[in-house]
């Protein structure tokens, strides 16, 4: 390509910029960078977990095995589809901020707020059953990364909730509008990652064998 | 009412509620145990991808991020699968 016809390129690039192309929309990352940090710490420390998890059960497959299927893999799938519901619904007050739908932005944070705490009562629930069966961090190496990994996660998703329903207070006072979006954007990246890690958390610990 | 609802990350929620639906009939299929649980795993692996790309806004992210994000996943989706490797 000649260096004139570049230019050319280029320019013509530039010129869409200005006029709005979204093709060419500048790249960016929504909400605080901050919050990506927090994100990556995150990802790599639960990739760990999930990498002793995994060379543990390499030790005592058969153990793991018959561990897990007193695993309540019901309560866990509901858990799944509760947290899946939740992300969407802070996507779609994301995009009510943008539009500035105001009377929809508290619903839809009221809502995936809702969702989460459903999933806290679930979790709780199933925690309590696994008490009351006599089975405890202490029962064996199984269960000390399911009751370890478990609880982690299942701190971040209180975290988030309690944010959610804080934005949602905010969010009725009309707070949040098309030039003021970070707070959802901030709490949604996060809120998404809680997300993403219970559905490798889930399938891993609750489903597969590793056989 | 309905309008709030319709938005592409609506049809990304349909399907990641479909998978996760597929990936619960999957679970408890007794037969052909070891094909179900690769595939559940990649099912998860998707799924991740989804939410990243569309819940996270990762398609419109800088090159960096979006590499760092999928480098993350490539070796979580590896770390999980690493058990059924066999020769």
């Amino acid at each position: 390509m000649s260096e004139r016809h570049l230019l050319s390129r280029l320019s013509l690039a530039k010129y869409a910029r200005l006029a709005g192309d979204p093709r060419l929309k500048p790249r960016r990352l929504p909400g605080d960078p901050g919050v990506w940090v927090f994100v990556l710490v995150d990802l790599v420390l639960f990739g760990l977990l999930f990498l002793s998890y995994v060379l543990e059960r390499s030790n005592k497959v058969e153990l793991f095995a018959q561990s897990q299927r007193a695993l309540d893999i019901e309560l866990g799938l509901t858990n799944t589809l509760v947290l899946l519901t939740s992300s969407w619904l802070v996507v779609l007050a994301l995009h009510a901020t943008k539009e500035n739908a105001q009377k929809w932005i508290p619903r839809f944070l009221t809502m995936a707020a809702l969702c989460g705490a459903g999933f806290v009562a679930i979790k709780i629930f199933e925690y309590v059953i696994k008490f009351q069966a006599g089975i405890s961090m202490l029962t064996n190496d199984f269960f000390m990364f399911y009751f370890f990994i478990t609880f982690i996660h299942f701190i971040h998703v209180v975290v988030g909730t309690i944010v959610l329903s804080i934005l949602a207070g905010r969010a009725r006072r009309g707070v949040y509008h098309p030039d003021n979006v970070k707070g959802i954007e901030t709490a949604g990246v996060y809120w998404h990652m809680v997300d993403l890690l219970w559905v490798m958390l889930f399938p891993l610990i609750y489903l597969v064998s590793g056989k | 009412m309905s309008a709030r609802f319709l938005n592409p990350a609506t049809a990304v929620w349909v399907i990641l509620m479909s998978a996760t639906c597929l990936t619960g009939w999957l679970a408890e299929a007794e037969h052909s145990m070891r094909s179900a649980e690769i595939t559940i795993l990649l099912i998860a692996s998707a799924k991740i991808w989804l939410i990243m790309q569309h819940f996270m806004e990762l398609k419109a992210a800088p090159l960096a991020w979006r590499l760092i994000l999928a480098s993350w996943l490539v070796m979580v989706a590896g770390i999980v699968l690493s058990s059924y490797w066999r020769l």
